[in-house]
């Protein structure tokens, strides 16, 4: 199948989602930690949106037992660790594996 | 977020189904998840890594590539599970909660609704994953037979 049909169903899909995720954001709360979405929502039901889609004044948002137990150190080591090995994966496989036109390596 | 339609496509959905069975007994052990939940959390995952899987096929068989197959894939593996957890959570009903059953849809509607929205970023994740995977082990995804390195062309020495 041509290329551009493939990558025009994935964006396709990816908006419709986007917009229903979006719609499903504002409509359990707008900026909300999920634990008390999910309550607000199925205790009330959907309310009015309440706080913006990006709010910088609030953060990031990581779990409370990782935040309140002082290991954000640690928590962002980890993330360190992951966001590097996933770049160096994607570098790897760029460099070694050919999804280009140049000649593969010898074995 | 926890990568079950990654699962699907490579492991498929009879040891996809077992694997989710798995990782909700030991999420439940840890707290995340409960007991009494264990049957509806493995059904809900175990359908994202078999609709996953199919999807996979299918689009492969429609001869796509990799990274747009898998990303689709996965989305829709993960569409899936989030329709079949607000089904699963409208026909049981919640504790607690006063909500007729029609405001209970609604509100339902609206978890369903941005699980779709993460949906997008674990499709796209996923697609990377597969896309790494097919090409330094093709024979994981099922695709030895497959060619996904471009052919040089020309004489070589």
């Amino acid at each position: 199948m041509q290329r551009w049909k493939q990558y025009g169903g994935l964006l396709g899909l990816f908006a419709a989602f986007l917009a229903a995720g979006y719609w499903g954001f504002t409509a359990t709360g707008g900026a909300l930690p999920y634990a008390k979405r999910s309550a607000k929502a199925l205790q009330r039901g959907v309310q009015e949106s309440g706080g913006s889609l990006v709010d910088f004044g609030r953060g990031i948002v990581v779990a409370g037992p990782i935040r309140k137990g002082g290991m954000m150190i640690e928590f962002a080591a980890i993330v360190l660790v992951l966001v590097t090995l996933g770049i160096g994966l994607y570098i790897y496989v760029d460099r070694y594996s050919g999804f280009d036109d140049r000649e593969p390596p010898v074995s | 977020m926890n990568l079950t339609g990654l699962v699907g496509i490579i492991a498929g959905p009879l040891l996809g189904a077992l694997i989710a069975l798995v990782v909700n007994i030991f999420s439940a052990a840890l707290g995340h998840g409960a007991v009494g939940l264990l049957g509806a959390n493995t059904l809900v995952n175990a359908s994202e890594a078999i609709v996953a899987y199919y999807a996979f096929k299918t689009l492969m068989r429609m001869d796509w590539d990799v990274f747009p197959a898998s990303a689709s894939a996965a989305t829709l593996g993960l569409s899936a599970r989030a329709f079949l957890m607000g089904a699963i959570i409208i026909i049981s009903g919640v504790n607690g909660s006063a909500l007729p059953r029609g405001d209970l849809t609604i509100a339902v509607a609206g978890l369903v609704g941005l699980n779709l929205g993460v949906a997008v970023i674990e499709g796209i994740l996923t697609g990377f994953i597969i896309q790494f995977l097919a090409s330094v082990r093709p024979d994981l995804v099922d695709l030895a037979d497959r060619d996904t390195q471009e052919e040089p062309t020309g004489v070589t020495a």
